[in-house]
């Protein structure tokens, strides 16, 4: 029987501390996320240096309980996988210390994997049988993009978002309207007792023929109604701001993903990153897919926010490309998904 | 026993292989943000040219700062990477007592001084005899001014009859932008030669033995770097609660 190719991967791009042990790309053996959201809680977002220094803290033991769960040893392991970027550099240094240092130590080889290629890559661990030609919608605290992935490792960045992430506009509005930390998931359960059509909150760019995202006039249109409607010595009425705001932010991702979808002709959308776990998100894009006749792939919550399963699944595929890393290899806070290193 | 020690707290990227007392080789370079990679290259050379491999070294040994954040982060994780790679064990010890490390021939006292950016220095304080390095104080950023009184007042209690071995010796890279406010503001001071102002990983290796031979050394698990200072989003923090607690008060 032919030997499967175990991947160690590494993940502390942000505020999680992820290892984990992928088999063939797909198996996953072990999967550990140490989340840090209760020391950045206090500061409503996430705080670079202390992110960095948790990292340093909670890396190794966070390997080992990856090995251990897996039921393996690093002498099992075929490559490290490590996320190179776009990420906060602070933290992604510490990730890619530690792999560089195992990867050394065992004569493995060392894998840079690009954190964007990884959420959509995730889609592959839960439906091994999806291929590309496909478009892709990765939102999360950093990152909002529609990518099209031509084939492995063949990307397209059709648009970002020009100013705020959509998971930051979540932070942004929760901490203003004092609903806690992270900002996603709360809203997303307080939207489902409002309205989403109390508040004509703007949808920026819809109308612009590109496929970029501007996020921070909408937070700003939010707390203008809320000084608005307080300075007039009205309630505000919280799940109504929470059902209309998370419906202008879903708006624009559905108008613009379905346009890509149909300007690349294909029949595939995958929904990736944190913010994939938003229920009216997934809900609402799966109703617009069907009706476009378009399949609608997207993770379980876990995969969905960062992990480092999807890092070694990524790092599988370029393991198998004989991509591997120098060991010069550096952080790379913007790393595009265009200009491989 | 080999070991492989290196330190990256400031700009300075240095690695060193050696035994007890032995040094086999040292790599120096000058790499300001450049550690993460410069590092293994030079440390992949170095082995080569000693002729030994990674798999033959038996401790792991880092520099923990206080230093640059990002530097020492680079350093620990790096040091932890390798010693869960090797299951060899790791050993850290403080930039600082490095700096100080080379000077512990010459009897008196010795103050490390390293830029801290934001206008402070971190610094610390050892009595050098014998040989010997006794630390006297916390590792601690304070600014310039603050550091001449402390070792204004040091000088103060020491005896005059004394005087000439006792000086004070200021050895550290804050001597590149403070060396003149320094002679200026402290009596009796001696500064250290350029060449001696960056932790050498040859020191490392020196002090990780020292720790070695006392049966001491860390867990890769939990070793961290010596920070010295608090992230300024706590500091914030801590001054807004200050302030909201006096607010109440009054």
């Amino acid at each position: 029987m032919r030997k499967l190719i175990t991947i160690l991967g590494i993940e502390t791009s942000c505020d999680e501390t992820a290892a984990a042990v992928v088999a063939d790309g797909k198996r996953i053996l072990s999967n550990i996320i140490a989340s840090q959201v209760k020391w950045h809680r206090k500061f409503s977002g996430v705080v670079p240096e202390i992110a960095s220094r948790k990292h340093v803290e909670l890396i190794s033991p966070v390997i080992e309980e990856a090995l251990l769960e897996a039921n393996v040893t690093l002498g099992d392991i075929d490559a490290v996988a490590v996320t190179q970027g776009p990420g906060l550099v602070g933290a992604l240094l510490v990730g890619l210390s530690v792999a560089k240092g195992i990867s050394y130590a065992t004569k493995t080889p060392l894998i840079c994997v690009n954190h964007i290629e990884a959420h959509i890559l995730a889609n592959f661990l839960e439906y091994p049988n999806l291929k590309p030609p496909l478009v892709a919608l990765v939102v999360s605290g950093g990152h909002t993009a529609i990518v099209y992935m031509k084939d492995f490792g063949e990307y397209e960045v059709l648009g970002e978002t020009l100013d705020d992430a959509a998971g930051e506009a979540f932070d942004k509005v929760a901490k203003f309207l004092d609903l806690g930390y992270p900002g996603g998931p709360v809203i997303d359960e307080l939207a489902v007792k409002g309205n989403p059509q109390a508040i004509n909150f703007p949808r920026a760019m819809i109308r612009r023929d590109n496929y970029d995202f501007s996020l921070s006039g909408l937070k700003t249109a939010v707390f203008n109604y809320v000084s608005r409607v307080k300075a007039e010595g009205k309630q505000i009425n919280i799940p109504d701001i929470c059902a209309s705001f998370q419906a202008a932010v879903i708006d624009v991702q559905i108008y613009k993903i379905l346009r890509a979808v149909r300007e690349k002709d294909v029949d595939k959308i995958v929904l990736a990153g944190g913010v994939a776990a938003n229920k009216s998100l997934r809900e609402r894009l799966q109703n617009e897919a069907t009706k476009e006749g378009k399949e609608l792939f997207y993770s379980s919550p876990l995969l969905c926010t960062d992990n480092a399963a999807m890092i070694a699944c990524a790092g599988y595929f370029k393991f198998k490309e004989g991509k591997t890393c120098a060991l010069d290899a550096n952080a790379e806070p913007n790393l595009s998904l265009v200009d491989e290193p | 026993m080999l070991l492989l020690a290196f330190d990256t707290s400031t700009d300075l990227c240095t690695v060193a292989v050696g035994e007890k007392d032995v040094l086999l080789g040292e790599r120096n370079i000058c790499a300001p943000r450049g550690h993460m990679q410069k590092l293994f290259p030079l440390t992949d050379s170095l082995l080569s040219d000693i002729g030994c491999d990674i798999q033959d070294i038996d401790a792991v040994a880092v520099g923990l700062g206080p230093g640059s954040f990002t530097g020492v982060r680079i350093g620990v994780s790096i040091a932890k990477g390798l010693a869960q790679g090797t299951r060899k064990p790791i050993v850290g010890v403080s930039s600082l007592d490095a700096l100080a490390k080379p000077l512990s021939f010459c009897d008196g006292l010795v103050c490390a001084v390293v830029d801290a950016k934001k206008k402070e220095v971190y610094s610390c304080f050892y009595k050098c005899f014998g040989g010997n390095l006794q630390r006297l104080t916390d590792y601690k950023a304070l600014s310039p001014e603050k550091l001449c009184d402390k070792l204004n007042e040091m000088n103060l209690s020491v005896s005059d009859e004394t005087e000439g071995n006792e000086k004070i010796t200021l050895v550290g890279d804050a001597l590149n932008s403070h060396l003149s406010f320094f002679k200026e503001r402290v009596k009796r001071a001696k500064f250290a030669p350029p060449n001696l102002w960056y932790p050498k990983a040859s020191s490392i290796k020196d002090l990780a033995f020292d720790r070695l031979e006392n049966g001491e050394s860390d867990d890769y698990l939990t070793l961290v770097p010596i920070y010295a200072r608090i992230p300024i989003a706590e500091e914030m923090w801590e001054k807004k609660v200050r302030e909201s607690v006096e607010g109440k008060k009054s």
